[in-house]
């Protein structure tokens, strides 16, 4: 019986063992890009003006540096060329979707410049109320507001992303309608509130204004011209699309983004966003609560002289036009703050190795 | 899979020897308070390792005769973290229930040990607030399979040693590829939810070891404390995502009465 025992501890014991963490991150594999007969064309960083060691000490960053460790993509483009790219967690992420979180709203604002552009009657100046009357309630102070309102995140309503944004995906009811439904806090055009709900009257307009949802008239007017076969694109209950989040692409298709946004909205010599809107939208109108500066669903990095989309868990897609080059950040979903936005160290490097 | 098939071919010779043993029944409840250290591995998510405290309550209801009928449920509550995480960023909580049919197969002086048949169903959710906090994340089962006791007796100790291990089962698990739309969370939403895509499993899919080692304060009357070990590894691999894994020693202090 004490052998009985003395098994029974010994088994104990090899169960002891615990759980292993698994990689986050494969070993530093460099930074060349891989030709795959996609749109990009490849190039080497002499022959695109960029700093090897920049790009080198940025990727090692990547790879290396706990800071980093929810990165799932780095992507280089400069002069509409693709010069490095890296997938540090494993390389089928670069044909996997990657969730692009708030990054979404800057795809609501193109969208609405490809709007203007294809003739729809539809202007940032426009009334929301002159759009869809019936989902307003009865604060005539709401019906003031307009599209750049919205577009600008100075709706003036009380919509609080820590609670709402959850009852935006749960509600049964018109989804822009539920939105309106806030109380209002401050005059429209007043007071610069980020958060989830303004993309939705932005998304509800321009389906009001097309007669498709957002992600239809995207899928016509922007992914079919880059050629973007692969993408999804949530909706509320209601059908329509979410102007705020859930929209995902894959990481070489979401960099297409950035170079039709570097040409001023032109592709294979088609204007497809409007170029008097694109230029407002990456204009610095009107600085965020934490005083950073804020076009139409744009950042403004001022140190770069461009502009970024910027999404949860540190999704960046920066544009710096001077240089004529853009940068994608793709990184695991995570919404702490505590490692959150880290990434601009290894973009900053970047730009600065553009000669 | 061979051993498993001979152990199943074997059970009636057992079971019509176990019937020769009889005994008075006697009716037991048992209320059982656990304190423990629980690992998730969750690669639908990623493979970090979320581990931290766990603590449950149960109520067993034993009906010991010649052979053994016992039921328990349970309700367990964990608040984990990773090793990049300073503060607790998850949380699981899980239903538990399990019934066995234990046939007594030698019963001497010293040591009896049982055989039969067990039910387990395990029923719960992750969250992974800082991680994916638009889903639920979960690895339900319901299963059959067989249960292994050893009692022994040493003076006015008992020790038992309790071994189980599913045969077949039924195993929830959430696709890998889902969008980022949050789960219905109305009550309905999260029962459609922990119960979708549902799969028979054999234990190459689905398989856990749950084993304890009690021992039981003999006191006069029926009123009886014991204090255990228990140990649970569990691994779940359903046809439309990654790997599950957890991990959980906890010690239990239990009422019997």
């Amino acid at each position: 019986m004490k052998n009985f025992f003395i098994t029974i501890l010994s088994l104990l014991l090899l169960f002891n063992s615990c759980l292993k963490d698994g990689p986050f991150k494969r070993e530093y594999a460099g930074y060349e890009p891989a030709a795959i007969n996609d749109d990009w064309t490849i190039s080497t960083p002499e022959e695109e003006k960029i700093d090897r060691s920049n790009l080198e000490q940025s990727f090692k960053l990547l790879y290396n540096d706990n800071r980093y460790w929810m990165a799932r993509s780095l992507l280089v483009i400069r002069n509409g060329k693709l010069v490095a790219e890296a997938y540090p967690h494993e390389l089928e992420d670069r044909d996997q979707f990657a969730n692009i979180q708030s990054c979404t709203k800057t795809i609501t604002s193109i969208m609405m410049g490809i709007a203007i552009q294809n003739g729809v009657d539809i202007s940032v100046d426009d009334k929301l109320y002159d759009i869809y009357p019936e989902l307003f309630d009865e604060d005539l102070i709401k019906r003031e507001m307009t599209l750049y309102d919205a577009l600008t995140m100075q709706t003036g309503l009380e919509f609080n992303n820590d609670v709402n944004t959850l009852q935006l995906y749960q509600t049964k009811t018109n989804s822009a309608g539920f939105v309106l439904s806030f109380p209002r806090l401050h005059e429209p055009g007043t007071v610069m509130h980020y958060n989830d709900g303004a993309p939705q009257l932005v998304s509800k307009a321009i389906e009001t204004k097309t007669g498709r949802t957002e992600a239809e008239y995207t899928s016509e007017k922007l992914f079919e011209p880059l050629n973007i076969a692969d993408w999804q694109w949530e909706s509320a209950h209601d059908g329509s699309t979410y102007g705020a989040f859930s929209l995902y692409l894959k990481p070489r298709d979401f960099a297409k983004v950035g170079q039709l946004l570097l040409q001023n909205g032109k592709w294979l010599d088609k204007q497809i966003i409007d170029v008097n809107y694109l230029t407002l939208a990456t204009s610095h109108l009107v600085n965020s609560e934490s005083n950073r500066p804020y076009g139409l669903y744009f950042w403004i990095d001022k140190r770069n002289q461009g502009f970024f989309a910027d999404g949860h868990g540190g999704q960046i897609l920066l544009v710096v036009p001077a240089k004529k080059l853009v940068i994608l950040y793709t990184a695991w979903p995570y919404t702490s703050s505590d490692f959150f936005d880290n990434c601009f160290e290894m973009l900053n490097l970047i730009s600065d190795g553009c000669r | 899979m061979k051993l498993i098939l001979t152990v199943i071919l074997t059970l009636p010779v057992y079971f019509s020897y176990a019937q020769q043993n009889t005994n008075v029944p006697v009716m037991q409840n048992c209320i059982s308070i656990t304190l423990g250290y629980n690992q998730f591995k969750d690669e639908n998510l990623h493979p970090k390792v979320f581990h931290g405290l766990t603590i449950g309550s149960y109520y067993l209801h034993s009906r010991i005769s010649k052979n053994i009928s016992e039921f328990s449920v349970g309700l367990k509550i964990s608040v984990m973290n990773t090793a990049y995480e300073d503060f607790p960023s998850s949380a699981n909580i899980l239903i538990l229930g399990n019934y066995r049919y234990l046939f007594t197969l030698v019963h001497n002086e010293k040591m009896e040990y049982y055989l039969g048949p067990v039910a387990d169903v395990q029923y719960g959710s992750s969250f992974y607030f800082n991680w994916d906090e638009s889903h639920l994340y979960f690895a339900n089962y319901l299963s059959g399979g067989i249960g292994n006791r050893i009692s022994y007796r040493a003076g006015d100790k008992s020790f038992d040693f309790n071994l189980d291990i599913p045969i077949i089962s039924c195993i929830s698990r959430p696709e890998y590829n889902r969008q980022y739309k949050i789960d219905n969370m109305t009550f309905g939403g999260i029962l459609t939810n922990l119960s979708s895509n549902p799969e028979a499993a054999l234990p190459n899919k689905n398989f856990y070891v749950k084993t304890g080692l009690e021992m039981k304060l003999l006191s006069r009357g029926k009123k009886i404390r014991s204090i255990g070990y228990n140990f649970k590894y569990h691994y779940m691999q359903a046809a439309n995502g990654n790997p599950y894994q957890n991990i959980e020693h906890a010690i239990s202090y239990k009422f019997i009465f």
